[in-house]
């Protein structure tokens, strides 16, 4: 699992599909494509059993590579790195063509 | 065109089929990923930061009407509609589903086409000047050799675990279109006595973290001596590459380390205890695939003049029409560089359209640059305003080839997992600004490549105008290196300075070429008057409003 270089505060869980390849998140229960339903952990305890539930999504075939996202301690799901507030909101282009998701 | 024999058919038929498989079986959980992973790679399947992404070889940039065709019918077919051609002459396609590519590749092997090895440590896609048969100051067609390489580096059996990728380049002209330097081998063709081509071998080249030019290994080699020097350069590199450290792993590490004359010595050590029979079949096979592109020659017509009474269109014959070695015929450049447009995408309908004007107009042969533009290079001179029309139709006729608004941008940290900062917006941004400015100014010549990351796809160390995307404490920021040349004269740009953040690149890029065009003397480009004044004016110009601001 990919580790962050920032080593505390809040944390959720991102992954990309297996099938799709898109960006999930984990939302408690099942994975999302947004990030505004993530399930956000902020304890030692809360962010390791996260951490154990991206490996074993990996194991079940459902999602690939599967690491911990850490957020700002501002209440909302805002990452702190750059790489992830991108891969949060897709390309902050528009798509050539009519081109729908 | 080169056309697949049964053996090149055999070969991505199986190859499609053995994928597929292979998804099968990871999708059933017999493969876990880390046993996938390589597999996908091996076939240009890349995981990228919202998806997977498939990176299709266009063997030296060459593509017929119905392989174009096919690329956008995958766009359409699998993914968002468009694609991206990249400074590899390849396409990415960047929202491929992994249950629908072992289709893609079946589509594909079905025009003769492949994703093998577009990703992995492995001999990449061979490229070569787009405008390869028709140039005017050609000595030596370089699709056949490079045909020739295509087929010695698939599959070869000891090159699949290279220390690193390996990225091999070859021109043919007086021009050098393809970069040729800045690859791990560049090879340049020549005619020698007898019409027999010979070869100067380039070695170590390659942009990244650690920009090198190649320098010169051995200048003609025969045909006969071609592969057995590039099968034991390779197997030296393949010896004593580092494998211990990624970021010193390609070959021109290597060769810097070593000593080119020690690396010389061993490859020819290596070559005088080799059995040279497995190579006995070469010279024979670039004589049935150069018969193939010599057949592929259209007659030549009675040259016509071109009226230029519509402004628009003039400007179009003076930018993107290059003059073409056989009489009757011009050479067109497409671009993909509409004014803000993202540099390299073309959508499906794009495709198509370009696909059926080759067909029509351009004896059905269209070329990828690595400038990520696209080429008809055997447009009748009768035919160029028809051909216009239906470009401007498409928003395909900008009229900026070799401007400075003819940007390479790689996909940055729109698109891509190993980006530390977006390119494409700071592309678009800057084209707008250099297409006015072009408008009223001469900015030939000038060349705004822009990277992501330090492993520079943008080509950025060979701009004129380099830019870097770096990511500085989590905030974007861009690093600016000028008079760096990709062309026979092959240098690394030099670092001006400190970044910028991106809302003050556009100024600071303005007040570089203002510099630029107060300093030049004669018709010099940028390059040249670096050379003679030096960086401290434009780096004085550049950071003047930040040391304003101080």
């Amino acid at each position: 699992m990919a580790s962050s270089k920032i080593k505390d505060g809040p944390r959720i869980l991102t992954a990309n599909a297996l099938l799709s390849g898109r960006v999930v998140y984990w939302n408690g229960s099942a994975w999302s494509r947004s990030a505004d339903e993530a399930l956000r952990a902020a304890s030692p305890d809360e962010i390791a059993e996260l951490e154990a539930r991206g490996a074993a999504e990996e194991m079940v075939n459902m999602v690939v590579g599967a690491y911990l996202v850490p957020l700002s301690e501002s209440g909302t799901i805002e990452p702190l790195e750059l790489r992830e507030r991108r891969r949060i909101g897709g390309p902050s282009i528009g798509l050539p063509g009519a081109a729908t998701a | 065109m080169y056309t697949y024999d049964a053996h090149d058919q055999a070969l991505v038929d199986a190859r499609a089929h053995e994928f597929r498989d292979q998804v099968a079986r990871r999708l059933a959980g017999q493969l876990t990923e880390d046993e996938f992973k390589p597999l996908r790679l091996q076939n240009g399947l890349y995981l990228q930061l919202h998806a997977y992404m498939l990176r299709v070889a266009i063997p030296y940039g060459v593509l017929s009407s119905d392989q174009l065709r096919m690329l956008g019918v995958l766009a359409e077919k699998y993914d968002r509609g468009y694609g991206h051609f990249t400074t590899r002459q390849n396409i990415q396609y960047n929202w491929t589903k992994l249950e629908d590519v072992a289709d893609m590749l079946d589509d594909l092997a079905s025009v003769q086409m492949h994703a093998v090895q577009t990703s992995g440590n492995c001999i990449r896609n061979v490229t070569t000047d787009a405008y390869a048969g028709v140039a005017a100051d050609e000595y030596v067609d370089p699709r056949p050799i490079s045909e020739l390489l295509r087929q010695w580096s698939t599959l070869h059996p000891e090159f699949a675990f290279l220390p690193r990728k390996f990225k091999i380049a070859v021109t043919g002209a007086a021009q050098d279109r393809a970069a040729m330097k800045f690859h791990d081998i560049g090879i340049d063709v020549k005619a020698g006595a007898g019409g027999d081509p010979l070869f100067d071998i380039w070695v170590g080249g390659g942009q990244g973290r650690t920009p090198r030019v190649a320098v010169l290994f051995e200048e003609s080699v025969s045909l006969d001596d071609l592969l057995p020097t590039l099968d034991a350069m390779l197997r030296v590199y393949n010896l004593h590459g580092r494998r211990d450290n990624k970021y010193k792993a390609r070959i021109k590490i290597l060769v810097a380390e070593m000593g080119l004359e020690a690396y010389r010595a061993e490859v020819k050590a290596d070559m005088a205890g080799r059995d040279r029979a497995v190579f006995d079949a070469a010279p024979a096979e670039y004589a049935r695939i150069a018969a193939q592109f010599a057949d592929a020659q259209q007659p030549a017509l009675t040259p016509v003049s071109v009226s230029r009474k519509d402004p628009a269109f003039a400007a179009w014959l003076d930018e993107n029409v290059m003059a073409h070695r056989v009489d009757g015929y011009a050479a067109v450049t497409i671009s993909l560089k509409a004014e803000g447009a993202i540099p390299g995408d073309a959508t499906a309908e794009q495709m198509k359209a370009v696909a059926d004007l080759a067909e029509r107009h351009s004896a059905s042969e269209i070329r990828v640059t690595h400038r990520q533009n696209l080429v008809l290079p055997w447009v009748p001179q009768a035919e160029l305003r028809a051909v216009y029309d239906t470009l401007v139709e498409q928003d395909l006729a900008e009229a900026n080839i070799g401007l400075a608004s003819d940007i390479i941008s790689c996909p940055g940290l729109d698109y891509c997992a190993l980006a530390t900062a977006r390119s494409i917006p700071v592309a678009q941004k800057l084209s707008q600004e250099l297409r006015a400015r072009e408008k009223r100014e001469d900015l030939r010549g000038i060349t705004v490549n822009i990277s992501g990351c330090i492993n520079a796809c943008g080509h950025h160390h060979a701009a004129t105008i380099g830019i870097l995307g770096l990511n500085r404490a989590e905030q974007e920021n861009y690093q600016i290196t000028l008079a760096g040349r990709a062309d026979e004269g092959a240098q690394v740009g030099n670092i001006l300075g400190p970044g910028f953040a991106a809302e003050a690149l556009p100024g600071a890029i303005h007040r570089i070429l203002d510099t630029f065009q107060g300093l030049r003397q004669n018709g010099e480009n940028l390059a040249d008057v670096y050379a003679r004044v030096g960086k401290d004016p434009f780096k004085q110009a550049a950071y003047e409003t930040l040391e304003r601001a101080a």
